[in-house]
């Protein structure tokens, strides 16, 4: 599954209407360290191991940096932060369909410009949401 | 009615969703009985309760409806069933189920023609008319119960009651119900099973109860959360497409694929359905997308074969 930035819709849903990113710089995901492992006595006789997992309880972070947010969306993002409301939001490759959507989704933190500076890095906004329900789904091309 | 001058420097146009889908007419039953003499014939009447419906007919069966715990049933007085097909294609949109009472014989309702009703159909054969039952429980979404001559089709009535009222679509397995039909030995019940045959078994210890309940040979809520679903996905759909008016692009099939699928995911974490899995995907080249849903049939338990080995598990 490869996703390519340039081939995608960045956005999310809430209360039945999407709403998309004209200017997104794309997706990051930290999967807070969710990972299987093995592991065995130490009289190390066993060579399958016991497998068990950590950092279940951790949510996955995603971070969408975007620029040139509308005004009415800025405030909805706000009032939504607020609110602790849920929203869906999702990256959708508009060539193949394939998709990631980040349901249940809370936001971490409000829609901030951090940098107010010269130089394009500067003009970003970034929206922080945290979610236990990430669903990737990959098409055939058409 | 807005002042003309707020109107004419503040002019407002309000986009809303469609209300919420009305799905009443799942949990609606029409019931078709003989009239008392004086009662209109003919026409479908709303009644809200016991005593209304026996203003219309001498007929028994219709109250079990209110007793497994409906608040309204539509009733038809009729005294020829081959009258029936006319009037329920005027009333279609109000019911899913039409139970036939016992004031009809079993040839009657082999003639019964429900032209394009696609719910379910429910009819109690007597005790001795089992082939007709099995030839009727085959047809799709058909309730064949088997009950003695004494009771009508109370026992019928009330598990229908009992289904529709229910707040989740469940099979009511094992539910009291209020008539002995005579059915007390294995064979028979093994029978009824096996043919497909909704009955009712008496235990000595546990008196009445509705030990296997189905149609076309499917778990008895399967039609009703079939259409159930499709309403719903129906509903959000146009809802979606209201609400965004989407362009005809790969985007927005996919919005509207996790909307949909977001409706098929409430009707599994309610266990009525395994899994649905919702795709959209552009068609043709303009104005419609092409949807498939895989919704597998639900399922029903209602007997265990157990093998009791004594010895200790290896």
């Amino acid at each position: 599954m490869i996703f390519k930035c340039e081939n995608m819709d960045f956005g999310f849903k809430h209360n039945g209407t999407s709403y998309i990113f004209t200017d997104c710089d794309g997706m990051t995901l930290d999967d807070g360290g969710k990972a299987k492992h093995i592991t065995r006595g130490l009289n190390a006789t066993n060579k399958v191991g016991i497998p068990y997992t950590e950092n279940l309880n951790q949510p996955d972070v995603i971070t969408m940096p975007t620029l040139n947010m509308p005004k009415e969306l800025f405030e909805l993002l706000q009032q939504l932060y607020a609110d602790e409301t849920r929203i869906s939001a999702f990256a959708i490759d508009r060539k193949t369909g394939a998709s990631r959507f980040i349901n249940n989704a809370l936001i971490q933190k409000p829609p901030k410009q951090l940098n107010i500076q010269d130089g394009a890095d500067n003009l970003k906004v970034e929206l922080v949401i945290e979610s236990f329900d990430v669903d990737d789904k990959l098409k055939e091309a058409a | 009615m807005a002042d003309l001058l707020l109107k004419y420097a503040f002019d407002v146009s309000v986009k809303a969703p469609l209300p919420a889908v009305n799905a009443a007419y799942i949990k609606q039953v029409l019931a078709i009985v003989k009239p008392k003499s004086g009662a209109p014939e003919g026409q479908v009447i709303r009644c809200v309760s016991k005593l209304q419906v026996e203003d219309l007919t001498d007929n028994q069966d219709v109250g079990a409806l209110f007793d497994g715990g409906l608040n309204s049933v539509f009733v038809l007085p009729l005294l020829d069933l081959n009258d029936a097909q006319s009037i329920i294609e005027q009333t279609l949109k109000d019911y899913f189920t039409i139970l036939i009472s016992s004031d009809f014989e079993c040839e009657e309702v082999n003639l019964l023609s429900v032209g394009s009703f696609n719910g379910v159909v429910g009819f109690t054969f007597h005790l001795g008319k089992e082939p007709d039952a099995v030839e009727f429980a085959a047809k799709d979404k058909h309730c064949a119960f088997i009950g003695s001559d004494a009771n009508g089709a109370q026992n019928m009535f009330f598990a229908f009651g009992k289904l529709l009222s229910a707040a989740n679509w469940r099979s009511q397995q094992y539910i009291q119900t209020p008539k002995n039909d005579g059915i007390i030995d294995l064979g028979t019940a093994d029978a009824y099973f096996n043919d497909r045959l909704s009955f009712v078994l008496t235990s000595q210890q546990y008196g009445n109860r509705l030990a296997f309940f189905v149609a076309g040979g499917q778990a008895i809520s399967a039609p009703y959360a079939y259409e159930n679903l499709t309403l719903d996905l129906q509903s959000a759909a146009v809802n979606y497409i209201t609400l965004n008016q989407p362009a005809y692009n790969i985007t927005e099939c996919v919005i509207l694929e996790d909307e949909l699928q977001a409706v098929g995911n409430k009707y599994v974490v309610n266990s009525i359905f395994t899994g649905i899995l919702v795709n959209v995907s552009l068609f043709e080249d303009n104005f419609r997308a092409q949807a498939t849903i895989y919704a597998p049939m639900p399922k029903a338990l209602w007997r265990v074969r157990a093998e009791l080995i004594q010895g200790e598990a290896k």
